[in-house]
């Protein structure tokens, strides 16, 4: 073959490649694609084994493992840690109240003590960890609520490429979230976190599982560039529930 | 020598062409030349205190201490609204880890039964009771009193920023000076270890070019007094010109990089290469005088004068590289650089410097040579007064050593990086003022290895705290015990600690729900095995340093004692190992610089002659340290350095003795010799004591410390050396050296020598 007729053929292919993935991409917006990720069902009630590992630059490590029951879409909550021994059986209960506020409680065994703690803190560490609470609460329930969204490009899969920017007086630590979103899964598998205009941190979902239904991610990593930290969550036995007895949300629960 | 003056005639526009070719070659290396201002090329890399330091650093990421002070009337709305600005800002820039002051401080609170974990200062909420509120806290506060982040006045705030310790200090030095003018309204001053290496770079910008010029124009000032001629003043320039060109080249490509600390070793190179010109072209201008014809001089001085020139340089060479010994990375570069500059300059002295003189004209006007008057008559003087006190001289000699050594008992050992700088600059005067109202900007770290979830251990901690809280000298002390402390308090409303290891991890959990983890890593391993109790401390001279450890570690017997295994570290500490790394390059250098120049000077002469030379060199060393210690000057980076440079650089005695060696061969009797030696000789000894003290001069200007007394000390050195070669040496010749034996005779002895 020619190099000219090759050229010519690659051209033709090219354009051919193009105007097909064209035809292929579902959404053209980024409020679309966003619509389209809040839109996808997820469990309501849920209760899962979450293993926790961080890892400071320095190499140190420490593993925890918990126990969460998070009821009507994350406005009730209950974490009861099961290892290491040293911390099994503390306990956190978070409850969403009418007028949006939220109540705290913490349950210390080893002072057999439970104590209210002052909550709205969602910019701040989850348990040590790179995740801050508003980032788990934004995996729960969507982003769309509090960012614009602009399609920035559609790379091969296809996969949609977002930037988020904070709506006017949404409660929020980032400045600039750049999500990738395969249009298979409508489940972000990366997602950048931006302050100040430098990025701050990166989360990765690296594992999705199937679940009654619902298409869950079940491993995802947040590292933190300036400290070179990171922390991993691997999520396991999940058990999507119609509903969740309101005493699980109760002192007594967390005391047991 | 002969072979290679003649080579040098015969071939001299190759050899010309020779060396403009590798000067061309080794000088493009110069634009690769980089350069070394971390503090860390100042510390011995493998000494335990400099092995835990790192290890800490990587373990806790505690970087590099920067403190800000600001002043002020800080306990007001807008100082503080000010403060909240100015924590934001330093926390943006890059290069800046973790920033700590009390705009971004947290308290655990009990607020009516509700557990509040929340900033102490919130802009939002600024009243007279908000104020009060910060004032109250500020000083209960087991974390932040003893005036941590605001002094007791209210007078002045600190901003604490960790470092990055990969990071570019002078970036970042740079944009919190800019975040400072921007952000605060007064005065603001900052201290810190990162700020040594943005001075060390200004400093050493200046230094370098300065430094060198003066005493380059100071050598040729020194050599045109000598030969009176432009000839006589420039061409040994080219020579050191060339030495250093090669030298600082080849470290470029070599990819070794230039410290502050170089500044001495091209001063030394551009000295002593001088005055290897000095004496080949004294020689050439001498034997022009006596009638030989150019060609002749210049294979007389080459071959002759040559022979005493490359054993000195090779001696000082070989006395320089004995600091590649050194565990102290500037120390090495500064010996290698020094030695291979000096090689140079030799090879330059001995080939390029015949070649040049073949085809230059023979110089219309000769310098006055030796023994004629001018110089004759109080040579004569002297030659006589030695010749009758010998004794005499050779007692006061030993007296003086004797007072030089009581002398050099007194030195008292100073390695505090601080006092590199002059008392009088803004770094030093920024420092004082952080030391005065914060108590100090140097931290001792302790590593406490053990069960940091253990409730003994954890007071045992406090204890410690609070016992070295009594020494003088050492402020405020952290550790993970303050923090537990503080959230046990805020939990159970009781002061003390936990009881148990797991109310201990449990009350960490609940730190952590809030809190920023960095925090509790600061201070422990999130295993829990091992933690870090930071000390604050005003302490810098090294005596002072030893003193506050070893109370310390007395402090950490009685409180922690085998509870868990302790180590101590800290920039402030590591000058003890700069001082134990000293000690080790000071004997090891000197040792072996004083052997290998007996054993170099030895080879061709005799063993007994190069003893009694080093001998005087000796009488030198000695009472150049009895100086230090009677002026109260301390052995740091610099002075540790007098040695071994006092016996390269005074090589140059050893020409009086080859002279007198001479002179004895041809059947003269001792004085007469001596007499001969001295009259011939000693214009060039003078002359090279005035062309070396001349490049040394230039260093008393240098704004670093270490350079500036090494300047003024060398000075003293070059002219006591010359005053012993003139005085001590010819009387020990006398005396110790009336039959000298020569390891083998000299072939073709001539009847006339300098």
């Amino acid at each position: 073959m020619s190099s000219r007729r090759r050229i010519a053929l690659l051209t033709v292919l090219s354009i051919a490649g193009t105007l097909g993935l064209a035809q292929a991409q579902k959404y053209t917006t980024g409020e679309e694609v966003m619509n389209a990720v809040d839109a996808k069902p997820t469990p309501s009630n849920l209760i899962t084994t979450m293993t926790m590992t961080i890892t400071t630059a320095s190499g140190q490590s420490l593993t925890r493992q918990m126990q969460v029951w998070s009821a009507d879409d994350g406005n009730k909550e209950v974490v009861k840690f099961t290892a290491p021994a040293d911390i099994k059986g503390s306990g956190f209960l978070s409850t969403t109240l009418p007028d949006g506020s939220k109540q705290s409680m913490i349950y210390l065994p080893a002072l057999d003590r439970t104590r209210r703690i002052a909550s709205g803190q969602q910019q701040e560490s989850f348990f040590g960890s790179d995740f801050s609470y508003e980032d788990i609460t934004d995996l729960q329930s969507g982003t769309n609520k509090k960012y614009d969204s602009k399609l920035l490009k559609t790379d091969p899969g296809p996969v949609y490429v977002v930037e988020a920017t904070p709506r006017p007086g949404a409660d929020t630590a980032y400045d600039k979230l750049v999500l990738q979103i395969p249009e298979a899964t409508l489940i972000p598998t990366k997602i950048e976190f931006y302050r100040d205009g430098s990025l701050l941190k990166v989360m990765t979902i690296h594992k999705t599982v199937e679940v009654g239904g619902y298409t869950l991610p079940s491993d995802f990593e947040m590292k933190t560039v300036a400290s070179g930290s990171t922390t991993t969550i691997q999520e396991s036995d999940f058990q999507v529930q119609d509903s969740i007895p309101d005493e699980v949300f109760t002192e007594r629960f967390l005391r047991r | 020598m002969r072979s290679l003056a003649a080579f040098a005639i015969r071939r001299s526009r190759l050899v010309i062409a020779g060396f403009a070719v590798l000067t061309l070659l080794l000088g493009a290396g110069l634009t690769r030349m980089k350069f070394d201002d971390s503090i860390e090329s100042m510390y011995p890399v493998d000494a335990p205190l400099t092995v835990l330091e790192h290890q800490l650093e990587k373990t806790f990421g505690a970087g590099k201490l920067l403190v800000a002070v600001v002043e002020g009337d800080i306990y007001t709305p807008q100082a503080l609204t000010d403060l909240s600005s100015l924590t934001t800002a330093l926390q943006r820039i890059p290069g800046v880890e973790r920033v700590t002051s009390v705009a971004n401080a947290t308290r655990m609170a009990d607020d009516d039964g509700l557990l509040r974990i929340d900033k102490v200062v919130d802009p939002q909420h600024l009243a007279a009771n908000d104020i009060a509120g910060i004032r109250d806290f500020l000083a209960t506060s087991s974390l932040y009193g003893h005036g941590r982040l605001v002094n007791a006045q209210g007078t002045a705030a600190s901003v604490l920023m960790q470092i990055s310790s990969s990071g570019n200090p002078h970036a970042v030095v740079a944009a919190v000076r800019e975040a400072l003018a921007a952000d605060w309204p007064g005065a603001a001053h900052l201290a810190g270890s990162p700020l040594f290496e943005v001075e060390m770079r200004s400093i050493a910008l200046r230094d370098l070019p300065l430094l060198v010029g003066l005493a380059a124009l100071l050598i040729v000032l020194m050599l045109y007094l000598n030969f009176r001629s432009f000839r006589g003043a420039f061409l040994p320039l080219l020579a050191v010109g060339i030495g250093g060109v090669w030298a600082v080249g080849a470290m470029g490509w070599l990819g070794a990089a230039l410290t502050v600390l170089n500044v001495i070793g091209l001063v030394a190179i551009l000295a002593v290469g001088s005055s290897f010109s000095l004496h080949l072209l004294g020689r050439y201008a001498y034997e022009l005088a006596t009638g030989r014809n150019k060609d002749d001089a210049i294979r007389l001085a080459a071959s002759e004068t040559g022979l005493g020139v490359l054993i000195s340089g090779v001696a000082i060479s070989a006395a320089m590289t004995t600091l590649v010994l050194s565990s102290i990375p500037t120390v090495r570069a500064m010996g290698l650089l020094t030695a291979a500059g000096v090689l140079a300059a030799l090879v330059a002295s001995l080939l390029l410097l015949p070649a040049i003189l073949h085809l230059l004209p023979v110089p219309r006007r000769l310098p006055e040579h030796e023994g004629r008057a001018g110089s004759g008559r109080p040579l004569r003087g002297l030659t006589r007064f030695v010749i009758r006190r010998k004794r005499t001289i050779l007692v006061v000699a030993v007296l003086l050593a004797a007072v030089g050594a009581i002398g050099a008992t007194r030195i008292v050992p100073d390695t505090a990086v601080l006092n590199y700088f002059r008392k009088d600059s803004a770094l030093r005067q920024s420092f004082d003022l952080v030391a005065r109202v914060f108590g100090g900007t140097s931290q001792v770290e302790v590593q406490v290895k053990g069960d940091l979830t253990d409730p003994a251990l954890l007071r045992a901690m406090l204890a410690f705290e609070h016992g070295v809280d009594a020494i003088p000298g050492v402020g405020a002390s952290t550790s993970i015990a303050d923090v537990i402390q503080t959230i046990h308090g805020a939990l159970t409303g009781s002061a003390g600690l936990p009881d148990t290891p797991q109310a201990v991890a449990q009350e960490l959990l609940v730190y952590q729900m809030s809190g920023n983890v960095s925090d509790i890593t600061q201070l422990m391993t999130l295993d829990h095995s091992q933690g870090l109790i930071q000390i604050t401390t005003s302490a810098t001279s090294t005596e002072s340093v030893q003193k506050m450890l070893h109370a310390i570690e007395g402090v950490a017997a009685t409180t922690i004692g085998d509870r868990a295994q302790l180590g101590y570290t800290g920039p402030l500490l590591l000058q003890l190992a700069i001082q134990d790394a000293l000690l080790h390059d000071f004997i090891v250098s000197l040792t072996l610089a004083i052997g290998l120049v007996v054993i170099i000077d030895s080879l061709v002469r005799s063993l007994a002659a190069a003893l009694v030379t080093i001998l005087a060199l000796l009488v030198t060393i000695v009472l150049q340290y009895g100086v230090l210690g009677y002026l109260g000057l301390p052995l740091d980076l610099a002075t540790m350095l007098l040695g071994t440079l006092a016996i390269g650089v005074g090589d140059y005695a050893i020409h009086l003795t080859v002279r007198y060696m001479e002179e004895r061969r041809r059947g003269r009797p001792p004085e007469a010799a001596m007499e001969q030696s001295l009259m011939t000789s000693g214009r060039s000894i003078v002359f090279t004591a005035l062309t070396l003290g001349a490049g040394f001069a230039a260093m008393i200007t240098s704004n670093f410390v270490p350079i500036r007394t090494l300047g003024m000390l060398m000075d003293f050195t070059v002219v006591s050396i010359g005053v012993m070669s003139l005085t001590v040496l010819p009387a020990a010749c006398l005396v110790f050296l009336r039959n000298p034996r020569p390891l083998r005779a000299r072939k073709g002895e001539v009847s006339t020598h300098v």
